[in-house]
């Protein structure tokens, strides 16, 4: 991880200085990541991938201002925050608040693509907040000081949103887990 | 301490600090209510951890692909190929201020347009060659005159011409750099 944020530093410094080809070695780094981030909020993978595309258009027009080169992908997940949640405020102006998923009844052990299926369906039914907070956490493994610069709001706020995501999900999840196990 | 004061879901997260996580153990091994929620948090993560990361539909595009060159009609010009079209533009512009001749006034024959000269009562045919004379003289002085006014009217109008033509050829590469630098950030680099 030390070695990576070294490499991304050093990448960033030299794209800045007009080398297309190691912004392009950052685009073939992040992409995966960047896009599954954005499909996680989405849902829509042509969606995800234009999103993903433009997010990494701007970073690259606006890497000057990229105050440490070290904080790339938290920056870049940002700016793909940006774009996510402007086109999920167009798509959906208004929701109300979400109310708590319906646990499974208890069954027979599930296969593995209905516990996705039942994964996707309870990450569906938290607020866009709350499932980008289990996304930044659980998938993206980013650290809550990252994921409070990634979101701009406080770790106390993260973390809120987190804990409040994980327990609804833990009702519907857990039980799923334990039958499979 | 009660249960509620111990972060289970940053231990579970490898985000609580070194003290807070050995009592957290502590805790947890005399707490059956803790152990069990810690087992349930377990759970959701490998739930959670179950659906894998998807692979994109397609790369995402380079900024060094031709995706991103500016259409043709966009393109700024090279130096070399701008320069190059300037200076022929210019070449022909002076080549054919230099080189159209000039507007041919054809001029009637000198005997059609001045009557022969009668000579008037009393004078002697020497005083009338000598007014003729004179009269051709004072025609060729006008005719010098009017041909070096002609000559420096139109080396003014060459002069412009070259001066219009050399401030249009700064603003055409002006724009054209301006208008690059503001649609492609990382074409002058």
């Amino acid at each position: 991880m030390i070695f990576r944020e070294v490499e991304d530093r050093d990448l960033v410094g030299k794209a800045r200085r007009g080398n297309v080809d190691a912004y392009n070695l950052l685009v073939s780094r992040w992409e995966r990541r960047v896009f599954n981030y954005i499909l996680r909020l989405v849902g829509n993978r042509e969606d995800a991938m234009d999103i993903a595309q433009d997010a990494f258009l701007k970073a690259y027009q606006n890497l000057g201002k990229l105050d440490d080169p070290g904080r790339f992908a938290p920056w870049l997940f940002r700016i793909a925050h940006n774009e996510s949640f402007s086109l999920l405020r167009k798509s959906k102006p208004e929701e109300g608040e979400p109310g708590e998923p319906d646990p499974l009844p208890p069954g027979p052990r599930m296969l593995p693509i209905e516990t996705s299926i039942a994964v996707n369906a309870a990450l569906e039914r938290l607020s866009p907040e709350q499932r980008e907070a289990v996304v930044l956490k659980v998938y993206q493994g980013f650290k809550f000081e990252e994921m409070a610069e990634i979101l701009d709001c406080p770790v106390s706020t993260v973390k809120s949103r987190l804990y409040t995501a994980l327990d609804l999900l833990k009702g519907v999840l857990a039980p799923i887990a334990a039958r499979g196990e | 301490m009660s249960c509620a004061s111990y972060d289970l879901k940053a231990y579970q997260f490898g985000e609580a600090t070194a003290v807070e996580r050995r009592a957290i153990e502590q805790h947890a091994r005399g707490c059956a209510a803790c152990a069990g929620e810690f087992e349930r948090l377990i759970l959701t993560q490998a739930s959670l951890m179950s659906v894998r990361d998807e692979d994109p539909p397609r790369r995402i595009a380079f900024v060094s692909d031709k995706v991103f060159e500016p259409k043709w009609y966009k393109r700024p010009l090279g130096p070399a190929w701008g320069f190059g079209s300037i200076a022929a533009l210019a070449c022909a512009i002076v080549f054919h201020a230099l080189w159209t001749p000039a507007t041919i006034v054809t001029m009637s024959p000198m005997a059609s347009v001045v009557h022969k000269p009668t000579v008037p009562p009393g004078l002697s045919q020497a005083a009338v060659e000598a007014i003729v004379k004179e009269s051709e003289q004072r025609m060729r002085r006008q005719l010098a005159e009017a041909e070096k006014r002609h000559e420096f009217d139109r080396a003014a109008m060459v002069a412009g011409v070259n001066a219009s033509f050399d401030e249009l050829s700064k603003r055409y590469y002006n724009l054209f750099k301006v208008t690059a630098s503001a649609d492609y950030p990382g074409a002058g680099r």
